[in-house]
């Protein structure tokens, strides 16, 4: 094995959206960054071209590269290691850029009240700020990110959108004004998704793919990011797969990180500063791999907190034909929501939730079934007609509560450079469970007031997770059961950092992305307070 | 702005029909009705006649048939027997679109099979099952986008400049 040594100020590991952006501004002060990425470059034009010759256009990964040494979920490897009793599913991307090449662009930020939970409705955790001391850096991420959406939407802004609102779909409009006669309010989504030319990028077309590509760049992504980074200054090694932590030999501050290729030739990397941003199931990976002597339980690990309190959004579903072709599938596929159950004095005893619509093309999905029925001539194509135009499908994004027997492990079966899986118990509680029955409700009130036939509820103890992956690596004040200060910084190393959606202590009712971007460029801040 | 290549990915021939995807092609190897009909003239025929009554259509795009029969001959080596058996059969009955699978399911099993088949390459553009499925049209050439084309693009293709999808669809639907 050949041993190679590189140095930065500060030594990120992982170039997705939080890592990248952060390596950005960090730099941006004059200080050395080097990013390790285990992934290698991805490039959008080769994606798209193999989505479209893609045959399974509903798996989302299918256009993405896989390497075996540097393996992520897929429907054919078997990746996650399941003890609970719901199994813990997600996807993710290894690869320049990382997840966000394929996400649905929304851009949420959490309301005033999610983050003292504990302190309003006697459940989860608080916050070690507040939604004013994150306001600032809310609003430098929807910047860097072009956020556009409605002012109004629960979040107080001390500064509009970068810009204007995007144009709503037909759809929006009829279930919008459908909606208002029954007290619902629709708005349109907050997302990363260009309502003009906005930094160099186009203003979206309606190619109504933003999973798992946008092929104009309309939408934001990580891949944008690490360029940006790039332009700043910033180094970044790919399929560089860290797998160590090193801590120096008489203390606690870590000295240096190591990587394998793809050939296993080992790389040893030396900084002042370390970040991990692998996302919130590699980083508390990485940090249980890397056990010692004087860390037995890992790196950051001395309270056994890393990797538990695992939250995603285990949501309910529902499927129905409204009474009028509101035609979903024109415009981004994910567009306009309910916001009103976010928040409540009910929060105590069960969940809080957003309402989402889908406004993805349904052509697809509507075409098979038919052909599975035998329907074939001038009724196939009138019935895909029919049934896209008339189509709708919700979702709610339900809060789960941070439970610590909720975690990622490392698991036994190694992959081909002898690093474990991740292996999960995962649980959804009778708090969550509440949530997901008044959602059912509210569906049934809002599919009848939309004309519904064929109403179809996903089954009750079944649930659709959402990858907004939280609480692994979660911040808080009490030592004892978190894992990063306030600041982001372990409570164990002074000289260690961690960031991505694992950092959020708890998962609201909001994708997780634009919350762990904030956070991120916050933390930027006391790393460059450090070293400046 | 592709300034990253990706590694483990398309070959230069791959990129060359990425290419023809990319402008909305519909994605057909080099192959001619000729070459296509001298294998087996009355099983082509049988074929077209097969793929009418399935779509209701009859210009049916030549480039896209030749493409599918000579998939779906590759991918089952009695394809010709059987199409042409299962179209006597429809022609015998007088079958209909309509009454014409569960005819089959109930009358003849051993081609059932076959519409489900024809349905999927012409409406889906997919022929082949499991890991022997492959694209071979992804366009507004393909019938289940042909179907929406005046109101829904296939996804990944532009709907049309900002702000197209405010307008109201058509509601005759
Ligand atoms: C289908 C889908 C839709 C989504 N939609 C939304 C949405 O609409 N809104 C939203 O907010 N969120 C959405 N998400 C979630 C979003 O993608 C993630 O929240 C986001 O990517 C997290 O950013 P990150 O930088 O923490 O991690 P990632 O984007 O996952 O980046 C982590 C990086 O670390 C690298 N890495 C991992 N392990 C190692 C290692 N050992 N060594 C070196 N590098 C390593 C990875 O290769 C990767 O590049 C969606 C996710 C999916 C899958």
């Amino acid at each position: 094995m050949a041993t190679t040594q590189t140095s930065a100020d500060v030594v990120i590991v992982g170039a997705g959206i939080v890592g990248s952006l952060m390596a950005e501004k960090i730099a941006q002060q004059g200080l050395s960054v080097l990013i390790l990425e285990s992934g290698p470059n991805i490039d959008r034009n080769h994606v798209v071209a193999k989505f479209r010759h893609g045959v399974d256009k509903g798996d989302y990964m299918a256009p993405y590269p896989y390497n075996d040494w540097a393996p992520e979920p897929r429907k054919f490897n078997d990746y996650f290691q399941n003890e609970g009793p719901v199994p813990y599913s997600a996807s993710y991307i290894r690869g320049v850029g990382g997840t966000t090449w394929h996400w649905a662009g929304m851009a949420w930020r959490y309301v005033p009240n999610d983050f003292k939970l504990k302190t309003l409705y006697g459940v989860g955790r608080d916050w070690p700020f507040s939604y004013d001391d994150l306001e600032p850096f809310y609003y430098e991420a929807e910047v860097k990110m072009g956020v556009s959406g409605p002012e109004d939407n629960g979040s107080p802004r001390s500064k509009p959108f970068p810009m204007p609102e995007l144009a709503p779909s037909w759809a929006l409009s009829r279930v919008r004004d459908r909606l208002e006669g029954i007290g619902y309010k629709v708005i349109g989504n907050t997302a990363a998704r260009n309502s003009q030319n906005y930094d160099g990028r186009p203003a979206c077309v309606g190619n109504n793919n933003c999973m798992p590509v946008c092929p104009v760049d309309a939408q934001y992504h990580g891949g944008i990011s690490a360029q940006s980074a790039k332009q700043a200054g910033v180094n970044i090694i790919t399929e560089a797969i860290v797998y160590k932590i090193e801590h120096a030999k008489n203390s606690d501050k870590i000295e240096a990180i190591h990587y394998y290729t793809p050939n296993k030739d080992s790389f040893r990397v030396t900084g002042k500063t370390f970040v991990l941003a692998a996302n919130a199931i590699e980083t508390p990976k990485l940090m249980l791999m890397s056990k010692s002597d004087r860390f037995p339980n890992g790196i950051g690990n001395s309270n056994d907190m890393v990797g538990r309190h695992l939250c995603d959004h285990p949501r309910a579903k529902v499927s129905f034909e409204v009474d009028e072709p509101i035609w979903p599938g024109r415009g981004p596929m994910s567009e306009y929501s309910i916001q009103s159950e976010r928040d409540g004095e009910w929060r105590s005893e069960s969940a809080a939730f957003r309402i989402d619509f889908s406004n993805t093309n349904p052509v697809r999905g509507i075409t098979d079934k038919l052909i599975k029925q035998g329907v074939y001539g001038e009724e196939l194509e009138q019935q895909i007609r029919h049934k896209s135009a008339h189509s709708m499908g919700m979702k709610n994004i339900v809060e789960q509560l941070p439970d610590p027997n909720n975690r990622v492990m490392l698991g036994d079966r190694l992959d081909t450079l002898g690093i474990p899986n991740p292996k999960f118990y995962y649980s959804v509680s009778d708090y969550t469970r509440r949530g997901n029955a008044r959602a059912r409700e509210i569906f049934t009130t809002i599919a009848k007031r939309l004309g519904a036939k064929e109403l179809s509820f996903s089954a009750e103890d079944k649930f659709s997770l959402a990858n907004h992956i939280t609480g692994t690596l979660g911040m808080g004040d009490d030592r004892a059961t978190t894992v990063c200060n306030g600041e982001g910084r372990s409570h164990f190393h002074d000289n260690l950092f961690l960031a991505g959606t694992g950092v959020l202590p708890t998962v609201a009712t909001v994708n997780s992305t634009l919350t762990a971007v904030a956070v991120g460029l916050r933390t930027a801040e006391f790393i460059i307070e450090d070293l400046v | 702005m592709s300034q990253y290549k990706e590694k483990a990915g398309i070959s230069r021939r791959g990129f060359l029909t990425a290419s023809a995807a990319l402008s909305g092609l519909t994605l057909v190897p080099f192959a001619s009705q000729a070459q296509a009909a001298a294998t087996d003239a009355k099983a082509f025929n049988a074929f077209m006649a097969l793929s009418q009554l399935i779509t209701a259509k009859s210009d049916l795009n030549p480039a896209l048939a030749d493409t599918i029969y000579l998939s779906l001959a590759q991918q089952d080596e009695d394809f010709a027997a059987r199409i042409k058996t299962l179209n006597a059969f429809v022609a015998d009955h007088n079958l209909t679109s309509a009454n014409l699978q569960a005819r089959l399911d109930a009358e003849q099993p051993d081609v059932a099979d076959l519409p489900r088949k024809l349905a999927k390459a012409w409406f889906q553009g997919i022929v082949g099952e499991g890991k022997a499925a492959k694209t071979i049209s992804y366009s507004d050439n393909t019938l289940m986008y042909a179907a929406v084309a005046d109101v829904l693009a296939p996804p990944s293709y532009a709907l049309g400049a900002y702000g197209i999808w405010s307008s109201k669809p058509p509601q005759d639907v």
